[in-house]
């Protein structure tokens, strides 16, 4: 193996330092054309540089596998009942019916706050607006 | 299809993020889908109902939370260097470093790690990082919810991204998942433990 280290990017320093200043735009697929050229050619001819990229691409595909943290059904529950929106999906029904919550009507405080009136959007009915589970979006551009 | 509810764990997982307390997230979620349902009519047809969402999400984060406090061990985000982690992964003496360690470091590091580091960050750096890499929002979205120019969630995630290698850094020294003893890095086997 080898006996003596040298810097990978000793030769052209300041190409080293532009290339890895440019890298994470390059991963992202943003660059204009010119940098993005640059940037190819010189991780082609600098293995210290293509070792950075190589570690840079890894770490941002491991960030980005971050996984979610899923919100639990009762606090799904807690958020649409409290919006006045019961019974809006399966899971929430199931969840529900697991915390053996009653019957719920729409919270009157946020109802009113939402101009609508207690009681008008029954346990399991749809919002007006189809604002959950919606199978066309609306068109209404208005401001 | 397109569905609020399909976004209920992003928002939820992206507000638990930014402002570190269940109730908080659960508040913040709530406030988020009480003011799209009132806005719900101005939503345009064939725009992406999620960065939609996320922008009322940011903006009601950054009205009501964002401001409320200063944590005490937030990284120095100035004075991180490009490809801070590769760097210090190579290591002073470069004869001891193989590739192995980047990588073995790579697989090493768990959710909560990076999880950890991310609340090491600033608010600003991290929202871009959470929409950006997390929720996979494009720039110009980025830049029209938090209402800023593209050149600015380029820098701010450029910088937030260097400022999280750091912050990963320091919690893995301190935790001692990597021993740095400035002649060899050494990445702690964590085998077993969990990823989540």
């Amino acid at each position: 193996m080898t006996d003596t280290v040298e810097d990978p990017c000793a030769d052209d320093p300041d190409d080293c330092m532009k290339a890895s200043s440019l890298v994470d735009l390059y991963i992202d697929g943003i660059l204009e054309v010119d940098d993005r050229t640059f940037v190819q050619r010189h991780l082609d001819d600098c293995p210290g540089c293509r070792g950075g990229y190589e570690f840079e691409s890894a770490f941002h595909m491991r960030v980005r596998s971050l996984a979610p943290v899923y919100m639990p059904d009762e606090v799904k529950s807690q958020i649409l009942l409290s919006l006045g929106f019961p019974g809006m999906n399966k899971a929430i029904d199931n969840s529900m019916s697991a915390l053996g919550a009653p019957d719920v009507n729409v919270n009157p405080i946020i109802s009113s706050q939402m101009g609508i009136p207690k009681g008008e959007i029954p346990k399991g009915e749809i919002p007006k607006n189809d604002f959950f589970n919606r199978d066309e979006p609306s068109s209404s551009t208005e401001e | 299809m397109d569905d609020v509810n399909e976004y209920l764990d992003s928002l939820y997982s992206t507000a638990l993020r930014l402002t570190r307390k269940p109730q908080d997230a659960q508040d913040l979620v709530q406030e988020t889908l009480l003011k799209a349902y009132r806005a719900y009519e101005r939503f345009e047809a064939g725009t992406n109902l999620k960065a939609w969402l996320f922008r009322i999400l940011t903006n009601s984060y950054i009205n009501v939370y964002r401001y409320k406090k200063r944590r005490p061990n937030e990284v120095d985000v100035d004075d991180s260097e490009t490809m801070f982690l590769y760097h210090k992964l190579r290591g002073s003496n470069a004869e001891d470093v193989t590739r192995s360690v980047e990588e073995s470091f790579i697989e090493s590091i768990t959710d909560e790690d990076i999880s950890q580091a991310l609340e090491q960050l600033p608010d600003q750096y991290k929202e871009v990082i959470l929409l950006a890499d997390i929720e996979g929002l494009s720039y110009a979205e980025i830049a029209d919810m938090l209402e800023i120019p593209d050149g600015t969630v380029m820098s701010r995630l450029h910088r937030g991204r260097k400022a999280l290698q750091k912050a990963l850094w320091n919690y893995a020294v301190e935790h001692n998942i990597v021993a740095d003893d400035k002649e060899l890095v050494k990445v702690t086997s964590r085998k077993g433990e969990g990823n989540d």
